[in-house]
Protein backbone atom coordinates (compact mmCIF):
# COMPACT_ATOMS: atom_id res chain seq x y z
CA UNK A 1 0.00 0.00 0.00
CA UNK A 2 1.39 3.27 -1.12
CA UNK A 3 0.89 6.86 0.68
CA UNK A 4 -1.12 9.87 -0.47
CA UNK A 5 -0.06 13.42 -0.61
CA UNK A 6 -2.89 15.83 -0.07
CA UNK A 7 -0.78 18.75 -1.50
CA UNK A 8 -1.71 22.36 -2.02
CA UNK A 9 -0.34 23.95 -4.90
CA UNK A 10 -0.96 27.97 -3.99
CA UNK A 11 -2.87 30.14 -5.54
CA UNK A 12 -1.37 30.07 -9.38
CA UNK A 13 2.11 31.94 -9.20
CA UNK A 14 4.39 28.68 -9.09
CA UNK A 15 7.18 30.59 -6.94
CA UNK A 16 4.53 30.05 -4.29
CA UNK A 17 4.74 26.35 -3.86
CA UNK A 18 6.48 25.13 -0.92
CA UNK A 19 9.56 23.46 -0.34
CA UNK A 20 7.97 20.65 0.77
CA UNK A 21 5.19 20.26 -1.49
CA UNK A 22 8.05 20.65 -4.86
CA UNK A 23 9.84 18.01 -2.96
CA UNK A 24 7.28 15.48 -2.75
CA UNK A 25 5.98 16.22 -6.51
CA UNK A 26 9.37 15.46 -7.31
CA UNK A 27 9.73 12.01 -6.02
CA UNK A 28 6.04 11.38 -7.04
CA UNK A 29 5.00 8.01 -8.89
CA UNK A 30 0.97 9.36 -9.81
CA UNK A 31 -0.28 12.75 -9.39
CA UNK A 32 -4.17 13.51 -9.47
CA UNK A 33 -4.41 17.49 -10.02
CA UNK A 34 -6.99 19.81 -10.37
CA UNK A 35 -8.28 22.76 -12.80
CA UNK A 36 -6.23 25.31 -11.35
CA UNK A 37 -3.25 24.09 -10.87
CA UNK A 38 -0.38 25.35 -13.39
CA UNK A 39 1.80 23.33 -15.55
CA UNK A 40 5.01 24.75 -14.39
CA UNK A 41 4.21 22.87 -11.18
CA UNK A 42 3.45 19.85 -13.04
CA UNK A 43 6.81 20.19 -14.64
CA UNK A 44 8.49 19.53 -11.19
CA UNK A 45 7.39 15.92 -11.86
CA UNK A 46 10.34 12.97 -12.79
CA UNK A 47 10.00 11.62 -16.23
CA UNK A 48 7.54 8.60 -16.30
CA UNK A 49 5.68 9.79 -13.53
CA UNK A 50 1.73 9.45 -14.51
CA UNK A 51 -0.32 13.25 -14.40
CA UNK A 52 -4.36 12.20 -14.40
CA UNK A 53 -6.58 15.43 -14.51
CA UNK A 54 -9.60 15.06 -12.01
CA UNK A 55 -10.57 19.00 -12.41
CA UNK A 56 -13.96 20.57 -11.95
CA UNK A 57 -15.49 23.28 -13.34
CA UNK A 58 -18.65 25.10 -11.68
CA UNK A 59 -21.22 23.41 -13.70
CA UNK A 60 -19.28 21.00 -15.35
CA UNK A 61 -18.21 18.20 -12.99
CA UNK A 62 -16.37 16.01 -15.31
CA UNK A 63 -15.09 13.74 -12.40
CA UNK A 64 -17.33 13.20 -9.26
CA UNK A 65 -16.14 13.24 -6.36
CA UNK A 66 -16.76 9.48 -5.59
CA UNK A 67 -15.01 8.75 -8.62
CA UNK A 68 -11.66 10.87 -7.42
CA UNK A 69 -12.02 8.64 -4.34
CA UNK A 70 -12.18 5.36 -5.76
CA UNK A 71 -8.91 6.66 -8.15
CA UNK A 72 -7.28 7.66 -5.09
CA UNK A 73 -7.49 3.83 -3.58
CA UNK A 74 -6.93 2.24 -6.78
CA UNK A 75 -3.57 4.51 -7.70
CA UNK A 76 -2.72 4.27 -3.68
CA UNK A 77 -2.26 0.54 -4.04
CA UNK A 78 -0.25 -0.56 -7.04
CA UNK A 79 2.34 3.12 -6.98
CA UNK A 80 4.25 4.15 -4.01
CA UNK A 81 3.62 7.95 -3.76
CA UNK A 82 0.21 9.12 -4.92
CA UNK A 83 -0.10 12.74 -5.17
CA UNK A 84 -3.35 14.68 -5.17
CA UNK A 85 -2.58 18.04 -6.02
CA UNK A 86 -4.66 20.68 -5.52
CA UNK A 87 -5.00 24.48 -6.11
CA UNK A 88 -4.45 26.84 -2.91
CA UNK A 89 -4.45 24.91 0.32
CA UNK A 90 -6.52 21.63 0.31
CA UNK A 91 -8.20 22.34 3.44
CA UNK A 92 -10.09 25.73 2.14
CA UNK A 93 -12.38 25.04 0.05
CA UNK A 94 -10.46 22.20 -1.60
CA UNK A 95 -12.59 19.35 -0.58
CA UNK A 96 -9.25 18.05 1.06
CA UNK A 97 -11.00 16.83 4.03
CA UNK A 98 -13.53 14.72 2.67
CA UNK A 99 -10.85 13.07 0.87
CA UNK A 100 -8.46 12.73 4.33
CA UNK A 101 -11.91 11.31 6.06
CA UNK A 102 -11.83 8.77 3.00
CA UNK A 103 -8.46 8.09 2.77
CA UNK A 104 -8.61 7.35 6.77
CA UNK A 105 -11.93 5.01 6.49
CA UNK A 106 -9.86 2.74 4.21
CA UNK A 107 -6.70 2.68 5.81
CA UNK A 108 -4.86 4.33 3.78
CA UNK A 109 -1.79 6.79 5.29
CA UNK A 110 -1.70 9.77 4.03
CA UNK A 111 0.11 13.38 4.78
CA UNK A 112 -1.29 16.76 4.10
CA UNK A 113 1.18 19.33 2.41
CA UNK A 114 -1.06 22.75 2.93
CA UNK A 115 -0.69 25.03 0.67
CA UNK A 116 -0.72 29.09 0.07
CA UNK A 117 -4.42 29.99 0.09
CA UNK A 118 -5.62 32.49 -2.42
CA UNK A 119 -7.75 33.89 0.28
CA UNK A 120 -5.03 36.26 1.35
CA UNK A 121 -2.00 35.46 -1.28
CA UNK A 122 -4.48 37.12 -4.24
CA UNK A 123 -5.42 40.02 -2.06
CA UNK A 124 -2.16 40.68 -1.31
CA UNK A 125 -0.16 40.56 -4.81
CA UNK A 126 -3.06 43.23 -5.16
CA UNK A 127 -2.10 45.57 -3.04
CA UNK A 128 -4.92 44.29 -0.36
CA UNK A 129 -3.55 43.66 3.01
CA UNK A 130 -7.10 41.82 4.62
CA UNK A 131 -6.04 43.37 8.20
CA UNK A 132 -4.67 46.85 9.07
CA UNK A 133 -4.61 49.11 11.96
CA UNK A 134 -7.26 51.24 11.72
CA UNK A 135 -9.10 50.06 9.29
CA UNK A 136 -9.42 46.10 9.55
CA UNK A 137 -9.09 43.82 12.66
CA UNK A 138 -11.13 41.05 11.82
CA UNK A 139 -11.80 38.72 8.62
CA UNK A 140 -14.15 36.19 7.08
CA UNK A 141 -13.21 33.77 4.46
CA UNK A 142 -16.66 32.49 3.08
CA UNK A 143 -17.64 30.44 -0.24
CA UNK A 144 -19.94 31.97 -2.92
CA UNK A 145 -20.51 28.91 -3.99
CA UNK A 146 -23.21 26.78 -1.87
CA UNK A 147 -23.58 23.52 -3.26
CA UNK A 148 -27.21 22.77 -4.59
CA UNK A 149 -29.88 21.76 -1.83
CA UNK A 150 -27.10 22.18 0.86
CA UNK A 151 -28.68 22.13 4.65
CA UNK A 152 -26.05 24.74 6.26
CA UNK A 153 -26.53 27.98 3.95
CA UNK A 154 -24.20 30.85 4.44
CA UNK A 155 -25.78 33.40 6.76
CA UNK A 156 -24.81 36.53 5.21
CA UNK A 157 -26.17 38.53 7.77
CA UNK A 158 -22.92 36.96 10.35
CA UNK A 159 -21.04 39.36 7.95
CA UNK A 160 -22.38 42.21 8.50
CA UNK A 161 -19.62 43.73 11.23
CA UNK A 162 -16.82 41.95 10.07
CA UNK A 163 -14.50 44.23 8.48
CA UNK A 164 -12.89 42.35 5.18
CA UNK A 165 -14.77 39.94 3.68
CA UNK A 166 -13.26 37.53 1.33
CA UNK A 167 -15.51 35.05 -1.09
CA UNK A 168 -14.14 32.41 -2.49
CA UNK A 169 -15.86 31.13 -5.80
CA UNK A 170 -18.28 33.83 -5.87
CA UNK A 171 -18.30 35.70 -8.86
CA UNK A 172 -21.45 33.76 -10.79
CA UNK A 173 -23.40 34.63 -7.62
CA UNK A 174 -21.60 38.25 -7.35
CA UNK A 175 -24.90 40.53 -7.44
CA UNK A 176 -26.87 38.16 -5.21
CA UNK A 177 -24.17 37.96 -2.47
CA UNK A 178 -23.94 42.33 -2.60
CA UNK A 179 -27.21 42.15 -2.46
CA UNK A 180 -27.21 40.08 0.72
CA UNK A 181 -24.76 41.79 2.31
CA UNK A 182 -26.42 45.40 2.14
CA UNK A 183 -29.68 43.87 3.37
CA UNK A 184 -27.36 42.44 6.19
CA UNK A 185 -26.85 46.34 6.82
CA UNK A 186 -23.10 46.69 5.11
CA UNK A 187 -22.50 50.04 3.79
CA UNK A 188 -23.26 50.14 0.38
CA UNK A 189 -20.22 51.99 0.05
CA UNK A 190 -18.04 49.45 1.14
CA UNK A 191 -15.56 49.16 -1.59
CA UNK A 192 -14.87 45.97 -3.43
CA UNK A 193 -12.03 44.15 -5.33
CA UNK A 194 -12.63 41.52 -7.80
CA UNK A 195 -8.83 39.87 -8.42
CA UNK A 196 -8.75 37.60 -11.71
CA UNK A 197 -6.21 34.81 -11.94
CA UNK A 198 -4.58 35.98 -9.04
CA UNK A 199 -0.83 35.84 -8.95
CA UNK A 200 -0.72 34.66 -12.35
CA UNK A 201 0.60 36.40 -15.35
CA UNK A 202 -3.37 37.64 -16.39
CA UNK A 203 -4.67 38.72 -13.24
CA UNK A 204 -6.59 41.60 -13.56
CA UNK A 205 -8.21 43.74 -10.74
CA UNK A 206 -11.94 45.43 -10.74
CA UNK A 207 -12.34 47.71 -8.57
CA UNK A 208 -16.24 48.79 -7.64
CA UNK A 209 -18.40 48.96 -4.63
CA UNK A 210 -21.25 46.38 -3.22
CA UNK A 211 -23.70 49.79 -4.37
CA UNK A 212 -22.68 48.97 -8.18
CA UNK A 213 -22.05 45.01 -7.74
CA UNK A 214 -25.60 44.70 -6.43
CA UNK A 215 -26.57 46.76 -8.99
CA UNK A 216 -25.44 46.29 -11.99
CA UNK A 217 -22.21 43.72 -11.60
CA UNK A 218 -18.93 44.37 -13.56
CA UNK A 219 -17.81 42.02 -15.77
CA UNK A 220 -15.80 39.25 -13.89
CA UNK A 221 -14.31 36.36 -15.25
CA UNK A 222 -13.63 33.13 -12.58
CA UNK A 223 -11.30 32.57 -11.36
CA UNK A 224 -11.23 35.68 -9.29
CA UNK A 225 -10.98 36.61 -5.28
CA UNK A 226 -13.66 38.82 -4.48
CA UNK A 227 -12.95 41.30 -1.26
CA UNK A 228 -15.36 43.59 0.35
CA UNK A 229 -14.07 45.88 2.85
CA UNK A 230 -11.96 49.56 3.55
CA UNK A 231 -8.87 47.68 2.94
CA UNK A 232 -9.60 47.84 -0.72
CA UNK A 233 -8.31 51.14 -0.58
CA UNK A 234 -5.15 50.58 0.35
CA UNK A 235 -4.36 49.05 -3.43
CA UNK A 236 -4.64 52.63 -4.34
CA UNK A 237 -1.94 54.33 -2.20
CA UNK A 238 0.43 51.67 -2.81
CA UNK A 239 -0.35 50.15 -6.77
CA UNK A 240 1.76 52.70 -8.56
CA UNK A 241 5.25 51.23 -6.27
CA UNK A 242 3.76 47.53 -6.01
CA UNK A 243 5.57 45.12 -8.31
CA UNK A 244 4.42 41.63 -7.46
CA UNK A 245 2.81 41.90 -10.97
CA UNK A 246 1.80 44.72 -13.75
CA UNK A 247 -1.89 44.03 -14.24
CA UNK A 248 -4.15 45.39 -15.95
CA UNK A 249 -6.76 47.03 -13.94
CA UNK A 250 -10.30 48.39 -14.67
CA UNK A 251 -13.10 50.23 -12.67
CA UNK A 252 -16.47 49.54 -12.67
CA UNK A 253 -19.18 52.59 -14.22
CA UNK A 254 -22.23 51.88 -13.30
CA UNK A 255 -21.69 55.22 -11.18
CA UNK A 256 -19.53 58.39 -11.46
CA UNK B 1 2.82 75.59 -36.09
CA UNK B 2 0.45 73.10 -34.97
CA UNK B 3 0.26 72.94 -31.45
CA UNK B 4 -0.57 76.47 -31.74
CA UNK B 5 -3.36 75.29 -33.93
CA UNK B 6 -4.34 73.15 -31.73
CA UNK B 7 -4.18 74.99 -28.68
CA UNK B 8 -6.76 78.33 -30.58
CA UNK B 9 -8.78 75.28 -32.19
CA UNK B 10 -9.07 73.61 -28.60
CA UNK B 11 -9.93 77.36 -26.90
CA UNK B 12 -13.09 77.69 -29.38
CA UNK B 13 -14.26 74.10 -28.94
CA UNK B 14 -14.25 73.77 -24.96
CA UNK B 15 -15.77 77.35 -24.41
CA UNK B 16 -18.10 75.73 -21.59
CA UNK B 17 -16.42 74.85 -17.82
CA UNK B 18 -16.05 71.32 -17.52
CA UNK B 19 -15.83 69.50 -14.33
CA UNK B 20 -14.46 66.06 -14.66
CA UNK B 21 -14.01 63.81 -11.24
CA UNK B 22 -10.76 61.92 -11.13
CA UNK B 23 -12.12 59.13 -9.67
CA UNK B 24 -9.11 57.14 -9.25
CA UNK B 25 -6.89 60.70 -8.13
CA UNK B 26 -9.37 62.07 -5.68
CA UNK B 27 -9.11 64.74 -7.51
CA UNK B 28 -11.14 67.50 -10.09
CA UNK B 29 -9.99 68.68 -13.29
CA UNK B 30 -11.86 71.67 -14.59
CA UNK B 31 -11.42 71.99 -18.11
CA UNK B 32 -12.47 75.96 -19.03
CA UNK B 33 -11.06 77.22 -22.50
CA UNK B 34 -7.78 75.76 -23.11
CA UNK B 35 -6.95 75.89 -19.70
CA UNK B 36 -7.38 72.90 -17.41
CA UNK B 37 -6.79 73.31 -13.58
CA UNK B 38 -7.10 70.64 -11.09
CA UNK B 39 -8.06 70.21 -7.55
CA UNK B 40 -6.41 67.80 -5.03
CA UNK B 41 -7.24 65.94 -1.84
CA UNK B 42 -10.83 65.66 -1.76
CA UNK B 43 -11.18 62.27 -0.45
CA UNK B 44 -12.69 59.07 -2.05
CA UNK B 45 -14.67 60.51 -5.58
CA UNK B 46 -16.69 56.90 -6.35
CA UNK B 47 -20.14 58.40 -5.90
CA UNK B 48 -19.27 61.56 -5.37
CA UNK B 49 -21.73 64.32 -6.10
CA UNK B 50 -20.83 67.68 -7.34
CA UNK B 51 -23.21 70.53 -7.54
CA UNK B 52 -22.68 74.31 -8.09
CA UNK B 53 -24.50 77.66 -6.86
CA UNK B 54 -24.03 81.29 -6.66
CA UNK B 55 -20.66 80.96 -8.26
CA UNK B 56 -19.58 77.60 -5.71
CA UNK B 57 -19.04 74.02 -6.31
CA UNK B 58 -20.32 71.55 -3.53
CA UNK B 59 -18.60 68.33 -3.69
CA UNK B 60 -19.17 65.84 -1.24
CA UNK B 61 -16.95 62.37 -1.44
CA UNK B 62 -17.79 59.26 -0.47
CA UNK B 63 -15.85 59.05 2.64
CA UNK B 64 -17.60 61.75 3.99
CA UNK B 65 -15.83 65.17 3.07
CA UNK B 66 -17.47 68.18 2.29
CA UNK B 67 -15.49 70.57 0.16
CA UNK B 68 -16.62 74.37 -1.43
CA UNK B 69 -14.77 75.50 -4.05
CA UNK B 70 -14.65 78.67 -5.56
CA UNK B 71 -15.42 77.97 -9.33
CA UNK B 72 -13.56 81.27 -10.52
CA UNK B 73 -10.13 80.36 -8.98
CA UNK B 74 -10.56 77.05 -8.13
CA UNK B 75 -9.46 77.31 -4.75
CA UNK B 76 -11.25 75.20 -2.11
CA UNK B 77 -12.31 77.41 0.37
CA UNK B 78 -13.51 75.30 2.86
CA UNK B 79 -13.10 71.49 3.80
CA UNK B 80 -15.50 69.83 6.40
CA UNK B 81 -16.13 66.23 7.06
CA UNK B 82 -19.94 65.21 7.67
CA UNK B 83 -19.73 61.69 7.62
CA UNK B 84 -17.40 58.59 7.37
CA UNK B 85 -19.81 57.29 4.63
CA UNK B 86 -21.97 59.84 2.76
CA UNK B 87 -24.29 59.38 -0.41
CA UNK B 88 -26.13 62.45 -1.27
CA UNK B 89 -25.79 66.26 -0.83
CA UNK B 90 -28.97 68.87 -1.86
CA UNK B 91 -29.68 72.24 -1.45
CA UNK B 92 -32.41 73.34 0.48
CA UNK B 93 -33.18 77.12 0.55
CA UNK B 94 -29.84 78.55 1.96
CA UNK B 95 -28.77 75.59 3.47
CA UNK B 96 -27.15 72.46 2.22
CA UNK B 97 -27.83 69.02 3.20
CA UNK B 98 -25.57 65.60 3.32
CA UNK B 99 -26.82 62.17 3.64
CA UNK B 100 -24.79 59.70 5.30
CA UNK B 101 -24.89 55.61 5.53
CA UNK B 102 -22.63 56.22 8.35
CA UNK B 103 -23.28 57.37 11.08
CA UNK B 104 -26.73 57.24 10.20
CA UNK B 105 -27.14 61.10 9.82
CA UNK B 106 -28.68 63.81 7.93
CA UNK B 107 -26.41 66.59 8.53
CA UNK B 108 -28.23 70.38 7.67
CA UNK B 109 -25.01 73.17 7.20
CA UNK B 110 -25.07 76.77 5.86
CA UNK B 111 -24.06 77.49 2.48
CA UNK B 112 -20.82 78.55 4.09
CA UNK B 113 -20.38 74.97 5.40
CA UNK B 114 -21.39 76.09 8.88
CA UNK B 115 -22.54 73.07 10.57
CA UNK B 116 -25.65 73.53 11.54
CA UNK B 117 -27.73 69.97 12.36
CA UNK B 118 -27.14 66.59 12.61
CA UNK B 119 -30.20 64.73 12.54
CA UNK B 120 -30.29 61.27 13.96
CA UNK B 121 -32.04 58.86 11.54
CA UNK B 122 -30.80 55.48 13.03
CA UNK B 123 -30.68 53.77 9.16
CA UNK B 124 -28.20 54.49 6.54
CA UNK B 125 -29.89 57.43 4.92
CA UNK B 126 -30.40 58.02 0.83
CA UNK B 127 -32.22 60.36 -1.57
CA UNK B 128 -31.77 63.29 -0.34
CA UNK B 129 -33.76 65.61 -2.31
CA UNK B 130 -35.50 69.09 -1.65
CA UNK B 131 -38.40 71.12 -3.38
CA UNK B 132 -39.74 74.54 -2.40
CA UNK B 133 -38.55 74.99 1.34
CA UNK B 134 -38.72 71.12 2.24
CA UNK B 135 -36.28 68.45 2.81
CA UNK B 136 -37.02 64.98 2.03
CA UNK B 137 -34.99 61.67 1.91
CA UNK B 138 -35.51 57.83 2.88
CA UNK B 139 -34.57 55.67 5.51
CA UNK B 140 -33.53 52.78 4.34
CA UNK B 141 -33.44 50.35 7.87
CA UNK B 142 -36.31 51.99 8.96
CA UNK B 143 -38.37 51.42 5.96
CA UNK B 144 -39.57 55.30 6.22
CA UNK B 145 -39.48 58.91 4.12
CA UNK B 146 -39.27 61.91 6.38
CA UNK B 147 -40.41 65.12 5.33
CA UNK B 148 -38.78 68.50 7.02
CA UNK B 149 -38.26 72.29 6.60
CA UNK B 150 -34.93 72.81 5.51
CA UNK B 151 -33.77 73.83 9.06
CA UNK B 152 -34.41 70.14 9.60
CA UNK B 153 -37.65 70.40 11.68
CA UNK B 154 -39.66 67.25 11.05
CA UNK B 155 -42.94 67.83 9.21
CA UNK B 156 -44.35 64.32 8.21
CA UNK B 157 -42.90 60.93 8.03
CA UNK B 158 -44.35 57.64 5.87
CA UNK B 159 -43.88 54.22 6.24
CA UNK B 160 -42.83 52.92 3.07
CA UNK B 161 -42.10 49.35 1.87
CA UNK B 162 -38.78 47.62 3.00
CA UNK B 163 -35.15 49.41 2.50
CA UNK B 164 -35.91 52.46 0.33
CA UNK B 165 -32.77 52.67 -1.93
CA UNK B 166 -32.72 55.95 -4.40
CA UNK B 167 -35.02 59.03 -5.43
CA UNK B 168 -35.53 61.15 -7.69
CA UNK B 169 -37.67 64.03 -7.21
CA UNK B 170 -39.43 65.55 -10.40
CA UNK B 171 -41.90 68.60 -10.19
CA UNK B 172 -42.73 67.72 -6.68
CA UNK B 173 -43.14 63.78 -6.91
CA UNK B 174 -40.54 62.58 -4.71
CA UNK B 175 -40.08 59.26 -6.42
CA UNK B 176 -38.52 56.58 -4.11
CA UNK B 177 -37.23 52.86 -5.13
CA UNK B 178 -36.65 50.31 -2.94
CA UNK B 179 -33.89 48.13 -3.18
CA UNK B 180 -35.95 44.24 -4.03
CA UNK B 181 -37.17 46.41 -6.71
CA UNK B 182 -40.37 45.86 -8.61
CA UNK B 183 -42.39 48.65 -7.15
CA UNK B 184 -41.78 52.59 -6.75
CA UNK B 185 -43.25 54.97 -3.97
CA UNK B 186 -44.77 58.37 -5.45
CA UNK B 187 -44.97 60.93 -2.81
CA UNK B 188 -46.72 63.93 -3.66
CA UNK B 189 -45.58 67.23 -1.86
CA UNK B 190 -48.08 69.01 -3.03
CA UNK B 191 -50.42 67.01 -1.51
CA UNK B 192 -48.42 65.12 0.92
CA UNK B 193 -49.44 62.14 0.11
CA UNK B 194 -47.97 58.37 -0.64
CA UNK B 195 -48.52 56.09 -2.61
CA UNK B 196 -46.69 52.62 -4.54
CA UNK B 197 -47.06 51.60 -7.82
CA UNK B 198 -45.65 48.51 -9.09
CA UNK B 199 -43.07 49.50 -11.72
CA UNK B 200 -43.90 49.00 -14.98
CA UNK B 201 -47.28 47.94 -14.43
CA UNK B 202 -49.14 47.24 -17.61
CA UNK B 203 -47.43 46.55 -20.52
CA UNK B 204 -44.15 45.41 -20.20
CA UNK B 205 -42.18 42.85 -17.68
CA UNK B 206 -41.17 44.09 -13.99
CA UNK B 207 -38.26 46.55 -14.19
CA UNK B 208 -34.97 45.58 -11.67
CA UNK B 209 -33.71 47.49 -9.17
CA UNK B 210 -34.21 51.39 -10.38
CA UNK B 211 -31.05 53.47 -10.20
CA UNK B 212 -32.31 57.18 -10.71
CA UNK B 213 -29.45 58.35 -11.16
CA UNK B 214 -29.13 56.76 -14.56
CA UNK B 215 -32.50 58.05 -15.87
CA UNK B 216 -33.21 60.28 -18.38
CA UNK B 217 -36.12 62.53 -17.52
CA UNK B 218 -37.93 64.68 -20.17
CA UNK B 219 -41.83 66.27 -18.99
CA UNK B 220 -42.89 63.53 -16.73
CA UNK B 221 -41.30 60.49 -18.77
CA UNK B 222 -38.16 58.73 -17.94
CA UNK B 223 -35.76 57.30 -20.30
CA UNK B 224 -34.11 54.29 -18.39
CA UNK B 225 -30.99 51.98 -19.22
CA UNK B 226 -32.69 48.91 -17.90
CA UNK B 227 -30.09 46.58 -16.02
CA UNK B 228 -28.84 43.42 -18.01
CA UNK B 229 -30.80 44.25 -21.12
CA UNK B 230 -30.40 45.89 -24.77
CA UNK B 231 -33.26 48.39 -23.65
CA UNK B 232 -34.14 51.58 -22.73
CA UNK B 233 -37.31 51.93 -21.04
CA UNK B 234 -39.59 54.60 -21.35
CA UNK B 235 -41.65 55.17 -18.01
CA UNK B 236 -44.56 57.75 -17.66
CA UNK B 237 -43.82 58.61 -14.25
CA UNK B 238 -47.57 59.58 -13.56
CA UNK B 239 -49.14 56.42 -14.47
CA UNK B 240 -46.18 54.42 -13.65
CA UNK B 241 -46.73 52.54 -16.95
CA UNK B 242 -44.74 51.79 -19.13
CA UNK B 243 -45.09 53.12 -22.62
CA UNK B 244 -42.67 51.48 -24.25
CA UNK B 245 -38.51 50.68 -25.19
CA UNK B 246 -36.58 51.66 -27.33
CA UNK B 247 -33.55 48.78 -28.25
CA UNK B 248 -29.99 50.09 -27.87
CA UNK B 249 -26.95 48.20 -29.14
CA UNK B 250 -25.72 47.54 -25.84
CA UNK B 251 -26.15 46.97 -22.13
CA UNK B 252 -26.96 50.54 -21.39
CA UNK B 253 -25.93 52.60 -17.90
CA UNK B 254 -25.99 56.34 -18.08
CA UNK B 255 -29.33 57.90 -20.54
CA UNK B 256 -28.65 61.44 -20.84
CA UNK B 257 -31.19 64.10 -21.78
CA UNK B 258 -30.31 66.80 -24.25
CA UNK B 259 -31.46 70.17 -22.97
CA UNK B 260 -33.72 70.93 -25.82
CA UNK B 261 -35.27 67.37 -24.97
CA UNK B 262 -34.69 66.35 -29.02
CA UNK B 263 -31.93 63.71 -27.96
CA UNK B 264 -31.37 61.13 -25.07
CA UNK B 265 -27.61 59.98 -25.03
CA UNK B 266 -26.38 56.42 -23.87
CA UNK B 267 -23.19 54.35 -22.98
CA UNK B 268 -22.96 51.13 -21.99
CA UNK B 269 -21.24 48.61 -20.35
CA UNK B 270 -19.25 45.39 -21.60
CA UNK B 271 -18.65 44.82 -25.43
CA UNK B 272 -20.39 47.99 -26.18
CA UNK B 273 -18.36 50.00 -23.51
CA UNK B 274 -16.21 51.98 -26.35
CA UNK B 275 -19.86 53.02 -28.09
CA UNK B 276 -22.18 56.25 -27.54
CA UNK B 277 -25.82 55.82 -29.28
CA UNK B 278 -27.98 58.24 -29.27
CA UNK B 279 -32.03 58.16 -29.44
CA UNK B 280 -34.00 60.23 -31.09
CA UNK B 281 -36.78 60.72 -28.69
CA UNK B 282 -39.56 61.95 -31.02
CA UNK B 283 -38.58 58.78 -33.40
CA UNK B 284 -37.93 56.61 -30.30
CA UNK B 285 -35.46 54.82 -31.82
CA UNK B 286 -31.25 54.70 -31.92
CA UNK B 287 -30.83 57.29 -34.61
CA UNK B 288 -27.10 56.70 -34.45
CA UNK B 289 -24.13 54.86 -32.58
CA UNK B 290 -20.49 55.36 -32.88
CA UNK B 291 -17.02 54.22 -31.04
CA UNK B 292 -15.94 57.50 -29.54
CA UNK B 293 -12.87 56.52 -27.07
CA UNK B 294 -12.24 53.57 -25.07
CA UNK B 295 -14.35 53.06 -22.12
CA UNK B 296 -17.07 55.75 -22.28
CA UNK B 297 -17.74 56.34 -18.18
CA UNK B 298 -19.64 58.99 -18.13
CA UNK B 299 -21.49 61.73 -20.87
CA UNK B 300 -23.13 65.17 -20.97
CA UNK B 301 -24.56 67.71 -23.74
CA UNK B 302 -23.55 71.09 -23.64
CA UNK B 303 -25.71 73.64 -22.59
CA UNK B 304 -26.67 74.42 -26.53
CA UNK B 305 -27.30 70.49 -27.56
CA UNK B 306 -24.93 70.46 -30.19
CA UNK B 307 -22.26 68.75 -28.68
CA UNK B 308 -21.83 65.70 -26.22
CA UNK B 309 -18.78 65.56 -23.72
CA UNK B 310 -17.39 62.24 -22.84
CA UNK B 311 -14.75 60.67 -20.36
CA UNK B 312 -12.73 58.00 -22.43
CA UNK B 313 -11.41 56.04 -19.26
CA UNK B 314 -9.07 54.06 -20.80
CA UNK B 315 -7.73 56.89 -23.27
CA UNK B 316 -7.48 58.98 -20.22
CA UNK B 317 -9.13 61.72 -22.02
CA UNK B 318 -12.48 63.86 -21.99
CA UNK B 319 -14.00 63.86 -25.91
CA UNK B 320 -15.93 66.73 -27.41
CA UNK B 321 -18.40 65.31 -29.89
CA UNK B 322 -20.94 66.54 -32.32
CA UNK B 323 -24.57 65.72 -32.12
CA UNK B 324 -26.21 63.90 -33.84
CA UNK B 325 -23.04 62.40 -35.94
CA UNK B 326 -21.24 61.39 -33.03
CA UNK B 327 -17.39 63.05 -34.72
CA UNK B 328 -15.13 63.34 -32.52
CA UNK B 329 -14.00 67.05 -32.54
CA UNK B 330 -11.56 67.61 -30.09
CA UNK B 331 -10.33 65.91 -26.78
CA UNK B 332 -7.94 67.06 -23.95
CA UNK B 333 -6.09 64.68 -21.70
CA UNK B 334 -7.44 63.94 -18.28
CA UNK B 335 -6.34 61.01 -16.13
CA UNK B 336 -8.89 58.67 -15.00
CA UNK B 337 -11.72 60.82 -16.09
CA UNK B 338 -15.23 59.59 -14.58
CA UNK B 339 -18.18 62.06 -13.85
CA UNK B 340 -18.39 65.53 -15.71
CA UNK B 341 -20.88 67.86 -14.72
CA UNK B 342 -21.21 71.41 -16.61
CA UNK B 343 -20.19 74.36 -14.53
CA UNK B 344 -20.11 78.04 -14.61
Amino acid sequence: MGKVYIVGSGPGDPDLLTLKAARILREADVVLYDRLVSNDVLSLTKPGCLHVYVGKEDGKHTIPQEEINRLLLYYATIYEKVVRLKGGDPFIFGRGGEEAVFLAKNGIPFEVVPGISSFYSVPAYAGIPLTMRGLSSSFAVVTGHEAPNKERRVNWRSFKDVDTLVILMGVKNRQRIARELIEAGRDPNDPVAFIERGTTEDQRIVISTLREVSENPPEVHPPAVFVVGKVVEIHRYVRDFLENLITLEGIHNADT
Amino acid sequence: MLPLIVLLVFGMVFAQQIWVVERERGALAVIEGNHISEIKDLGDLNHATLKFKNGRAYLVSRDGYLSLIDIKTKKILKRIKVGSSTIGLTFCGNRVAVANYEPKTVVILSEDLEPLREIQTGSRNVGIKSWKGVLVFSLMDRDEVWVLTCGGRLLKRFTVSPMPFDALIANGRYLVGFFKGGKVGLLDLKTMSYREIALGSGKEAVLKVPHFGTWAVWKGKAYIPAVGERKVYVLDLVSMKVLGSVDVPGLPVFAVLSPDGRYVAVNFSGDKEDFVALISRKEGRVVGSRRVGRRVIHLRFSPDGKHLYLSSYYENKVKKVTVPDLKVVEEIPVPTPSGLFIGG
